[in-house]
């Protein structure tokens, strides 16, 4: 298949097979909601349920029906 | 067994939570025989030390070194008008000795940090991560992961609260560390901004998961039942499977995510201690 589909903080959307966390998160316009800036600060993924360490994004690559769930680590109190 | 007895005046005390399956005579017990850390006496140490000692814990150790603000008041339960200026530790303990007579209470007027931390946490049968920014944090994991504290994370930030309860037993479960490996977190309400609700909210998880951990974990023999599967179980426990899992909390939407957090294999922290 030329395209996968995967799953991204509940929405669907399509990529190329093999595409890795770290390039798909980068690739400009694909997600209006992450923003370069979000990437500096505390940006933490999770993959099918499981936080995928900063350095593993990379070296992670992404699989027809996979779920990224992106959010903000906070540290206040 | 264990061999702290209830008074008369622990029953009728606790007689609401000694109703509770993971409570009850033996849980309690070990509560009143439990030593607690809590570092940072904010939005989340603040409520987090008033239910534990509200609770009947043996001992509490409260660390802080700053001084209670106005701006403070909205969401540090334990703060009032008249306490304003005075260091958070001591006006504290004032408030908490009203609370309960019974539990030993000691102050740490220092600021945390990876030299005195491991002192400050020794002995401890848990620590609570209340502070407020990410080098304080990194050094309580690293204390706790070196003395194989059982250690509960809160935190706040606008209308989102975020937990995790971390053991270092050797599974393969991540520190944080590993949560954070590489990472940079921007700091702290003071530009975030923080309702007082939500962050309350970290703290009542907090002390909750606190307080069923060491109500289920005999702190004389050093046994709790799910580190040491041979040991005698809790009839009706049905908590403390939440090792190890990041739960996210958007109070504003009711949006409720937890994620599980494995061990990153370079972990400096807590993959050296394997
Ligand atoms: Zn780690």
């Amino acid at each position: 298949m030329s395209q996968i589909s995967i799953s991204i903080n509940g929405t669907q959307v399509t990529c190329a097979p093999n595409t890795s966390v770290l390039a798909f998160l980068t690739t400009q316009g694909l997600i209006q909601d992450i923003s370069q800036d979000m990437i500096q600060n505390g940006m933490a993924v999770a993959k099918n349920g499981s936080i995928l360490a900063k350095p593993l994004w990379a070296n992670s690559s992404l699989q027809h029906n996979d779920k990224l769930d992106v959010f903000t680590l906070v540290a206040g109190g | 067994m264990n061999n702290v007895d209830l008074s008369s005046d622990d029953i009728s005390r606790y007689s609401r939570q000694l109703l509770l399956d993971d409570i009850d005579e033996t849980g309690q017990a070990n509560i009143k025989q439990a030593y607690a850390v809590v570092i940072g006496l904010g939005g989340l140490g603040s409520l987090v030390a008033r239910y534990l000692v509200g609770a009947g814990i043996g001992k509490v150790l409260l660390v802080d070194s700053d001084t209670v603000e106005k701006s403070n008041i909205h969401r540090q339960v334990l703060f009032n008008q008249d306490h304003i200026g005075q260091h958070k530790t001591q006006a504290s303990y004032a408030q908490l000795r009203l609370v309960n007579p019974y539990t030993q209470i000691e102050l740490a007027e220092n600021q945390a940090n990876s030299s005195n931390l491991p002192s400050l946490i020794s002995g401890a049968h848990c620590v609570l991560d209340c502070s407020d920014n990410i080098t304080t944090r990194k050094a309580i994991n690293a204390a706790c992961v070196n003395q194989r504290t059982a250690l509960f994370i809160a935190a706040a930030s606008q209308y989102s609260w975020q937990a995790i309860n971390l053991r270092c037993n050797g599974s393969d479960s991540g520190c944080y560390a590993c949560l954070l490996a590489q990472t940079t977190v921007q700091e702290d309400c003071m530009s975030q901004g923080i309702l007082g609700p939500v962050v309350g909210m970290a703290a009542c998880f907090q002390a909750t998961q606190a307080l069923l951990y060491l109500a289920s974990t005999n702190v004389e023999s050093g046994v709790n039942p799910e580190a040491n599967p041979s040991a005698e179980p809790k009839a009706n426990s049905e908590t403390q499977n939440t090792w190890g899992k990041y739960y996210i909390m958007n109070a504003a939407t009711a949006q409720f995510q937890s994620f599980s957090l494995p061990a990153y294999k370079h972990c400096e922290v807590c993959q050296c201690h394997k």
